[in-house]
């Protein structure tokens, strides 16, 4: 029989359509809809209640230029950089030494392991709300233990040179289990073969770690960073609600700045404009990171390894 | 058969439900009204059904928090406007006058019609914007000087002040005096002689305001023009930087919640604060320093300027509203004579004269004489739109001067220069 004159096979091509229509119809609305929206504002010169009144008007790219030239723009698209590359930088290098520690040097019981991931199921307002009250130098813990210790404890969120660290530290100790998870579950699914020849070589296990499953894991740590960049450009409720932006502009990061130029300022329009930035910014970060993991799937694929002078074994 | 019956009968049901619901829908709709969160409001929206068995007007209110309102303002207004009155700060007047129906457009007869006469004049200035008034002052708010009267009138305190500076102990007129009485209660760790208030915030622009009134000057001058200078921002910062040394340790970051505290332990002997938090002064469970505290004038070097600031929350209406009449009522009764007194009760500050000099309620409340005095001499924020901005600026530079990240010469330079360009977009 002809595959072709078999009735009913047009619906049947079409079907993989029909059963993602509503999450592609959910994309449009309330994500690429509300995307173009904001790109087109951000052409204006519309406040806030000019969207009541109709009143704006097309100028172009004049709000991109405005921020250019904005230093709390450029603060805050600094302070979002830093955050997103320490907080990554720390989170995912203590998470693959624990990781490592807990499959290569210590044994431990299956709760521990799971009992490491309470934390980055705590929502971000309650670690926000909790690092603050525990912070707060009268009635906070650390300003309690200070005093039992004969101490003067300082205005640690109010400080603009230590604020930024703790809200740092807040996000550290609620997400590094995120990583931590990524990378585990990459280190059980590392072949044992590789290690079995390695051990009849008569390599250590240190060696084994540094020429083996460090490459072997790097997808899983290509993983590991790419998600938690993302997630710390979305960073705003933790922060919001630890220092507000503050002490001055010193917490004050991209996503805060346009929150604030949105709702406090009624600059709708540049608030528009810098969150496009962010968005092409997050988009092209995400091209690279894409055609980095393409380039590279070949060769992590392979589970080729290497010996110390850069040979495959 | 009996399914058809069955489903005939369904539908039939369903209609009469939908008629009723409509019908409830067609009654008279209640007047809408958004306020921000707080015990005033609180006690106002426990009195509604009192004011619909008075006036069978149905009154339902939305309580947010305070610092959302203006923005939920502005998008209900974007969305063909759900509320009928809103209750509009002070600062946010200038932006959203637009918005607001003038007082002399709502739906009252003029025989009815609440007058301005009857609140204090710088409450009347925080509800109006560009000569015309587009609220009634329900909330009077305005920066008063509270002082240690245990300390002021203790006769050991009073000669040794005598005697260290040659004149008597009592509530300062000026800024040396000010820091005159600051120095000699400093005496840490026990006792400071000022509690700042350095969170950037609202409250610093406040603060900022106060500093300079102290020195008396202001930020723009009656016609909208640039007053300041930038010596004079100076010569404010410098004073402020120099109280600052008898302020308790830690007060780099202070808002109300620690200066309240500090005061409250009994350790700081003079500030400035609002009439808000001055009932919990009175209250043994949470004070040490009750029936200790004074009331005063704010001081200035130029007493017919004053330095306190005021902060007027006004009922308002919108211009979208649809049940205007019921919502000028409401409003009227708001604002009114008997409403406050009960209302003061539950903690409100009234902009009202006849309340703030009421013998029985100052029997009670014995700040207000003190809230009447400092409202006649009350500054208001500047009447610039897109004040919201400016405040966030002088709130920064105030901070960053007087807690030392920034120069003295640096910050008055920048705030002229910020004060200028707004000025500039207010003409």
């Amino acid at each position: 029989m002809n595959p072709e004159t078999i009735p009913g096979r047009g619906a049947v091509k079409h079907m993989p359509w029909l059963f993602a229509l509503p999450a592609l119809v959910f994309l449009m609305c309330l994500i690429v809809y509300p995307a173009v929206e904001s790109i087109l504002l951000s052409l204006t010169n519309a406040d806030l209640s000019m969207v009541a009144t109709g009143e704006s008007k097309f100028v172009g790219v004049s709000n991109y230029v405005a921020l250019s030239a904005d230093a709390s723009f450029l603060n805050s698209v600094s302070l979002l950089l830093q955050f997103a590359l320490i907080t990554t930088a720390v989170e995912v290098g203590f998470a693959l030494i624990v990781a490592l520690c807990l499959e290569y040097v210590v044994a431990v019981p299956n709760w521990f392991r799971t009992a490491l991931l309470v934390p980055m199921f705590i929502v971000p307002l309650v670690s926000g709300l909790t690092f603050r009250f525990l912070l707060d130098p009268s009635d906070g813990v650390v300003g309690e233990w200070g005093r039992m210790m004969g101490l003067t404890v300082p205005e640690l969120l109010g400080d603009p040179d230590l604020a930024f660290w703790f809200v740092v530290l807040q996000d550290f100790w609620r997400m590094w289990p995120f990583a931590f998870l990524i990378i585990a579950s990459g280190l059980k699914s590392l072949p044992h073969e590789p290690f079995e020849a390695f051990e009849v070589d008569g390599g250590s296990r240190l060696q084994a770690i540094r020429h083996l499953v460090l490459p072997l894991l790097a997808p899983s740590l290509a993983v590991a960073v790419g998600l938690k960049v993302v997630e710390s450009l979305k960073a705003f409720t933790e922060i919001y609600v630890m220092t507000g932006g503050g002490p001055g502009e010193s917490t004050n990061v991209l996503s805060l700045f346009i929150v604030q130029k949105a709702f406090e300022f009624f600059h709708l329009s540049e608030a528009a404009a810098a969150g496009t930035l962010l968005l092409l910014s997050g988009l092209l970060g995400m091209g690279v990171y894409a055609a980095f993991l393409r380039r590279n799937r070949s060769g992590w694929g392979s589970g080729r390894v290497q010996d110390e002078g850069g040979a495959a074994i | 058969m009996t399914e058809i019956l069955f489903l005939k009968r369904v539908c039939a049901g369903l209609l009469v439900l939908l008629a009723i619901c409509s019908s409830l829908g067609l009654a008279a709709e209640p007047v809408r009204v958004l306020s921000f969160k707080d015990g005033h409001a609180l006690a106002v929206q426990s009195q509604l059904d009192t004011f619909e068995k008075e006036t069978g007007v149905r009154v339902v209110m939305d309580l947010i928090p305070a610092a959302n309102v203006a923005a939920k303002i502005v998008t209900d207004q974007a969305g063909g406007g759900l509320y009928d009155a809103y209750l509009v700060d002070e600062p946010f007047l200038p932006d959203l006058a637009r918005f607001l129906l003038p007082l002399d457009e709502w739906p009252v007869a003029t025989s009815d019609r609440t007058t301005s006469d009857q609140f204090v004049s710088a409450a009347v200035a925080g509800s109006s914007f560009e000569g015309k008034q587009y609220g009634l002052p329900v909330n009077g708010n305005v920066y008063m000087y509270i002082y240690r009267r245990d300390l002021f009138e203790d006769p050991a305190e009073k000669e040794a002040y005598r005697k260290k500076f040659g004149a008597d102990l009592q509530p300062p007129q000026n800024p040396a005096e000010f820091e005159q009485i600051a120095a000699f209660f400093h005496r840490p760790p026990k006792l400071f002689g000022f509690a700042p208030f350095t969170k950037m915030s609202e409250g610093t622009t406040v603060e900022a305001l106060w500093a300079l009134g102290l020195m008396g000057y202001r930020l723009f001058d009656e016609q909208g023009q640039l007053a300041l200078s930038e010596s004079q921002a100076a010569k404010a910062f410098e004073t402020y930087r120099r109280l600052m040394q008898f302020a308790p340790p830690g007060s780099g970051s202070w808002h109300h919640a620690e200066r309240m505290r500090a005061y409250s332990k009994g350790t700081v002997a003079q500030m400035m604060t609002w009439p808000s938090f001055l009932k919990d002064l009175e209250d043994a469970s949470k004070s040490l320093v009750v029936g200790k505290t004074a009331y005063g004038q704010s001081p200035s070097a130029a007493p017919s300027l004053g330095s306190g600031v005021a902060g007027t929350w006004s009922i308002a209406l919108s211009r979208k509203g649809r049940s205007l009449a019921g919502a000028a009522r409401f409003a009227q009764w708001w604002a009114g004579r008997e409403s406050g007194k009960s209302l003061v009760a539950k903690g409100m500050n009234p902009a009202r004269r006849d309340l703030l000099s009421d013998n029985g309620l100052v029997s009670e409340n014995p700040w207000f004489p003190s809230i009447l005095k400092n409202f006649e001499a009350a500054q208001v924020r500047p009447r610039v739109k897109g004040y919201k901005e400016l405040s966030h600026t002088i709130s920064r530079i105030f901070t960053e001067v007087v807690t030392g990240r920034a120069s003295v010469e640096t910050g008055s330079s920048q705030l002229v220069s910020h004060l200028r360009d707004a000025g500039a977009q207010k003409n």
